[in-house]
């Protein structure tokens, strides 16, 4: 089906859950409500004319003003690609989770919520993936700071070349 | 073993631990293994082990400057993830890449994809307790190595696509070279075959194991060889062809239970080892074909000094020697990414474990580790 | 070691350091332990071209019976306290061999936040080989260095308790 076909019958069966649809870019996407994402995500997965099987990545992204959770969907039959974006706010970056959908998404959800905190709501097992259990904060959203200390070693080292350059800049300035 | 009641379990349930240190868990991978007896219940994997923080670094830095860290990101099969983010970038830039430098970086990527592949069947068999097959792909390789260290200057780490086509030309004595060694390569992949592929033992420990049908393969996002060898003929090189793929004349190998003589199925981890071999037939096929094209002209295109690509978002896949990788980028407009994220073939892969390790031998796990070829970095990147 | 060849009597005068020094060297067994991109190299050099077996360089699974380890990769802070661990399991007398410019000093990730700059933090190295990844014949010359480096220790002169605290 055409980019601009695909989401004409998205928007027709959900309205005013789709927030934002376009086919302009590079590939077409929607961006949902976050309520409607796993009843949307059913309807992709399901119907007849979408048979999006496959899910090829997903990610979250922190965009100063909310934070975004994206997935990549692709059909092998269909052969059509679709992006749905959900976006949430700050404070409480909570979503329900596709991992039931899409058993793929169950270890990006667990990715997303270990670098960006996304709170997968009834993910069976949500656990940082990537950093230890014990880490404190979520480094990929932007205003995230390395902590100097982890478990007693110290994670700073000397530049010698970096500091030089520095020095250089400074001059030059 | 899923006919067990659940008291046994209970009575009977032991949990060990595998790796991160471990000889055949392929860098530092870790699976807590809840067994009953010697059977395996499941097989949690814990990765995270070489989480380097790669996508956080890529925001810090211009586009053309994170080419060294796509090396790092599948350092088996560089190229590959060199071609994947070039194509993206490529792509969100809107440049044209001259046909040389195409040609080129099939070349190079293929000759990747087999010195990956060797490697990840070296090491399945070197698992399974026969080291000499992989001493054997280890000689070769230093080939391959040596070529394309002739072609960029390093051995592993290659950095040599740049935005817009590749960094060094190719010579034709380089080019002679390795049309030479594609012969010998092929005879080598029959001698490598002859000691290893059609052996009692290692048809036996790999028949039948492990199995992943279609529709796992589908649910859990596994790519490449690995859902080719459950059936599915599904290759980016030929269903969204990039680069010049679409002109270029080769056959996608699938699984077909290579090893039903001996109790094989669809998808067993005998049909992801052999997949892997036939891959490797048909990347000497492309590299033959490419080295008796390949046409004169630029190999760098018009780039401006500063990338500034539109504000928006892209998603290419490609193929990489462990399946579909892609490179989501978010572009705001400015020299360096907002966000960029990596899709790779091992992290679905390993994510699948939890659920297809049930009901195999402790020793079987080895074998299943080996046969989805999966490498560290990829899954944490 | 130092022969004093007599015709008649055919015998050799050293010291017991130096003997035991001699066969230490001949036979330096290495923990296969890789992290990441190194560890292809460390493969490789352990293969037919540069081959390591030569020099009685040969690779073992268990830290127990390994004389020395490479650190082959980039060192994590998840995988610091492993490697510490492995290494504290080795019997001494044991060396190590860092690896790239990654276990060297942080290498290309020094920005990153869930990199260990430098190995050298947890444990103690002997010999640095740069590079990224260093080419197995840098490799071999490392173990080159550190044959060198076992042949002139006085091994037996030192108390245990100095042993342990010098590692
Ligand atoms: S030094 Fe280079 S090759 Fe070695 S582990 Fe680090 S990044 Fe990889």
């Amino acid at each position: 089906m055409k980019p601009s076909e695909l989401l004409n019958v998205i928007e027709a069966e959900f309205g005013d859950f789709i927030l934002e649809s376009s086919d302009q870019g590079f590939d077409p996407y929607i961006v949902v409500e976050p309520d409607a994402l796993r009843d949307v995500s059913f309807f992709l997965r399901d119907d007849e004319r979408m048979k999006f099987d496959f899910l090829r990545t997903s990610l979250g992204t922190d965009k100063i003003d909310f934070i975004e959770s994206l997935f990549v969907l692709y059909s092998y039959e269909l052969k059509h690609q679709l992006i749905v974006k959900v976006e949430l706010s700050h404070k409480n970056p909570e979503v329900d989770t596709v991992s039931d959908i899409w058993k793929a998404a169950n270890w990006y959800e667990r990715e997303s919520y270990d670098l960006l905190g996304i709170n997968y709501k009834d993910h069976p097992d949500l656990r940082r993936l990537m950093m230890p259990h014990d880490w404190v904060g979520h480094p990929l959203l932007k205003d995230y700071k390395s902590p100097k200390k982890y478990h007693g070693m110290d994670l700073y080292r000397f530049n010698p070349v970096l500091k030089v350059t520095k020095k250089k800049a400074k001059k030059k300035k | 073993m899923s006919n067990i009641t659940e008291k046994e379990v209970f009575f009977d349930e032991m949990t060990l631990n595998m790796g991160p240190h471990h000889p055949s868990t392929h860098g530092v991978l870790r699976f807590v293994l809840k067994t009953d007896g010697e059977i395996l219940k499941t097989a949690i994997p814990d990765v995270g082990f070489l989480h380097r923080s790669i996508e956080k670094i890529a925001e810090s830095l211009p586009y053309p400057q994170f080419f060294p860290y796509t090396d790092r990101v599948d350092y088996l099969a560089a190229m590959n993830a060199n071609h994947a983010y070039a194509v993206a970038v490529e792509k969100l830039l809107g440049i044209e890449v001259p046909e040389r430098a195409e040609y080129i970086r099939v070349l190079v990527a293929e000759m990747n994809r087999i010195a990956s592949h060797m490697v990840g069947v070296g090491s399945l068999a070197s698992d399974l307790g026969a080291f000499t097959p992989f001493l054997f792909n280890l000689r070769d390789r230093e080939y391959l190595y040596d070529y394309l260290e002739e072609m960029c200057g390093a051995r592993l780490t290659y950095n040599y696509l740049s935005i817009g086509g590749v960094h060094r030309d190719l010579k034709q004595e380089t080019a002679d070279k390795i049309l030479k060694f594609v012969e010998q390569g092929i005879k080598n992949l029959d001698e490598f075959n002859r000691l290893i592929a059609y052996n009692k033992i290692f048809l036996r420990r790999l028949a039948g194991v492990a199995v992943v049908n279609k529709k796992t393969c589908i649910e859990y996002g596994i790519v490449g060889p690995n859902l080719r060898a459950a059936g599915l003929k599904y290759d980016v090189r030929k269903d969204q062809p990039y680069s010049i793929y679409d002109k270029l004349d080769f056959d996608i190998p699938v699984g077909e239970a290579y090893a039903a003589s001996d109790g094989g199925v669809i998808g067993d981890a005998y049909d992801r080892f052999m997949v892997r071999i036939k891959e490797m037939e048909q990347s000497y096929k492309i590299i033959k074909q490419v080295l008796k094209e390949i046409p004169e002209g630029e190999i760098q295109a018009k780039v401006p000094r500063k990338l500034k690509p539109p504000v928006g978002d892209i998603y290419v896949p490609t193929e990489s020697a462990r399946g579909e990788m892609g490179y989501y980028i978010f572009s705001d407009g400015t020299d360096k990414p907002w966000r960029l994220k990596i899709r790779t073939g091992s992290f679905s892969a390993m994510s699948a474990f939890e659920e297809i390790s049930n009901g195999y031998f402790i020793a079987d796990l080895v074998s299943a580790i080996g046969s989805f070829d999966i490498v560290a970095p990829e899954v944490d990147r | 070691m130092s022969f004093y060849h007599k015709a008649e009597s055919n015998f050799l005068v050293t010291t017991l350091d130096e003997v035991l020094n001699y066969t230490r060297k001949g036979s330096l067994w290495y923990l296969f332990f890789g992290l990441a991109c190194c560890a292809i190299e460390m493969m490789q050099a352990g293969g037919p071209r540069t081959d390591l077996d030569r020099f009685g360089v040969v690779f073992r699974a268990t830290p127990r019976q390994a004389d020395f380890i490479f650190i082959a990769g980039t060192p994590t802070i998840k995988m610091a306290d492993r490697i510490k661990r492995l290494w504290d399991q080795m019997p001494y007398p044991k060396y190590a061999i860092s690896m790239g410019s990654c276990s060297n000093t942080g290498g290309l990730f020094q920005k990153g936040y869930s990199v260990l700059n430098g190995i050298d933090k947890i444990l103690p190295i002997d010999v640095y080989v740069p590079g990224c990844p260093p080419r197995p014949e840098a490799l071999t010359e490392a173990i080159l260095i550190l044959r060198e480096k076992v042949q002139k220790e006085k091994f037996l002169r030192k108390e245990e308790s100095e042993l342990i605290e010098e590692a």
